[in-house]
């Protein structure tokens, strides 16, 4: 049992090694390769945990194979536009100008349900003011709707903005957050004078506090209040 | 840094798969040789030298025996154990009359053992 125990954590920790390796990709939209690799992972990878009597190396083995034929066919569809075409496939219109197209719809077999589900998750539900909806290699739909349907931004406007400053946490649950506290450039105690000053319990009540470089403030306690402000300059 | 793990994976595989076969093609080529002597010395109805040839394959089993349960299945490994304990009991107890099938036997486990992983068509389908 314990041998058992042992193994499954292995197995467990070399699979995140190997997702890792793959990259950040695989935990979203996969391609068909992709796709097929993850499964066999989790397929091979247990393996050992399935049968006591296995060596650990008939799942690892197999495993970080997988992990390199996959390491090879990203490399190759990266190189060979063709390659690519002929592994992920090629993306396809599904509405053009406004219209379904009806062959490719078919021939990819997407419901119109599925489609309709997909439009109203991007906040369309008339097809004329669809100008693109191209379903993806990786299955995902894009859709690109008339320009005058667009949103009217800043620049449309004419208008200047500065652009928002990263949230950094600094404390979270109760702890201070290191890289946050040094974003801020001060230490602990300036922190709980901080917080003093904005009408804040101790840091230990603090459920999360974050910062941005443009010196806006969130702060929110364990009893839920919730705080957010624009510490005036010279405050730190 | 990636990709250097990537390639570094690459290598220890390779070179992890190289260096199973070699080791299980040795250690099946060393106890065939003892399963045969101990096969002729059974033939041959030579009590001692038969007792020598099963404790030089037992002998050759210890060398390799660690390294094996990581490598193979233990369900082989525990049948051709199995079948060592029956050969060496067989000699012991003067039983030559069943003996020769029995080592046949044997040689056929220690002989597949390295079969199991070699590289061929045949294992591979």
């Amino acid at each position: 049992m314990f041998n058992l125990i042992v193994k499954t954590i292995i197995v467990y920790l070399v699979v995140i090694v190997i997702m890792r390796l793959m990259g950040k990709k695989q935990a979203g939209e996969l391609q068909p390769y992709e796709f097929a690799i993850t499964l066999l992972i989790a397929e091979v990878a247990s393996t050992p945990m399935d049968s006591p009597g296995t060596p650990m190396i008939y799942g690892i083995a197999p495993a970080v194979t997988l992990l390199l034929v996959y390491c090879g066919i990203s490399l190759l569809t990266c190189r060979s536009r063709r390659l690519r075409s002929v592994i992920c496939g090629r993306p396809s219109i599904l509405i053009h100008n406004g219209k379904l197209m009806i062959d490719e719809i078919r021939r990819q077999g997407y419901s119109l349900n599925d489609l309709l589900e997909q439009l109203r998750a991007y906040g369309e539900t008339n097809i004329t003011d669809i100008r693109y909806a191209i379903l993806e290699t990786n299955g995902s739909l894009s859709v690109m709707p008339y320009a005058y349907k667009g949103a009217l931004t800043p620049r449309d406007m004419g208008v200047e903005v500065e652009d928002e400053a990263l949230f950094n946490p600094v404390i979270l649950d109760g702890r201070i957050y290191g890289s946050g506290l040094k974003d801020m450039g001060i230490d602990r105690k300036k922190l709980e004078k901080l917080l003093h000053t904005l009408g804040c319990g101790p840091i230990k009540e603090i459920f999360l506090f974050l910062y941005s470089r443009c010196g806006a403030v969130f702060i929110q306690d364990v009893s839920g209040e919730t705080k957010s402000l624009t510490l005036p300059e010279g405050v730190l | 840094m990636k990709k250097w793990v990537v390639l570094g994976l690459a290598i220890v595989l390779a070179a992890g798969a190289l260096w199973q076969n070699i080791y299980l093609r040795q250690f099946s080529d060393e106890l065939c040789v003892a399963a045969d002597s101990m096969a002729r010395a059974v033939e041959n109805r030579d009590e001692k030298a038969a007792a020598k040839a099963a404790a030089e394959l037992h002998g050759a089993w210890n060398t390799y025996e660690p390294h094996l349960g990581s490598l193979v299945e233990h369900d082989e490994i525990d049948k051709l154990y199995a079948e060592l304990l029956r050969v060496e009991n067989g000699i012991y107890d003067d039983n030559f009359d069943e003996l020769s099938g029995d080592i046949a036997q044997l040689r056929y486990y220690i002989a597949h053992i390295a079969d199991i992983d070699s590289f061929s068509i045949k294992n591979i389908f």
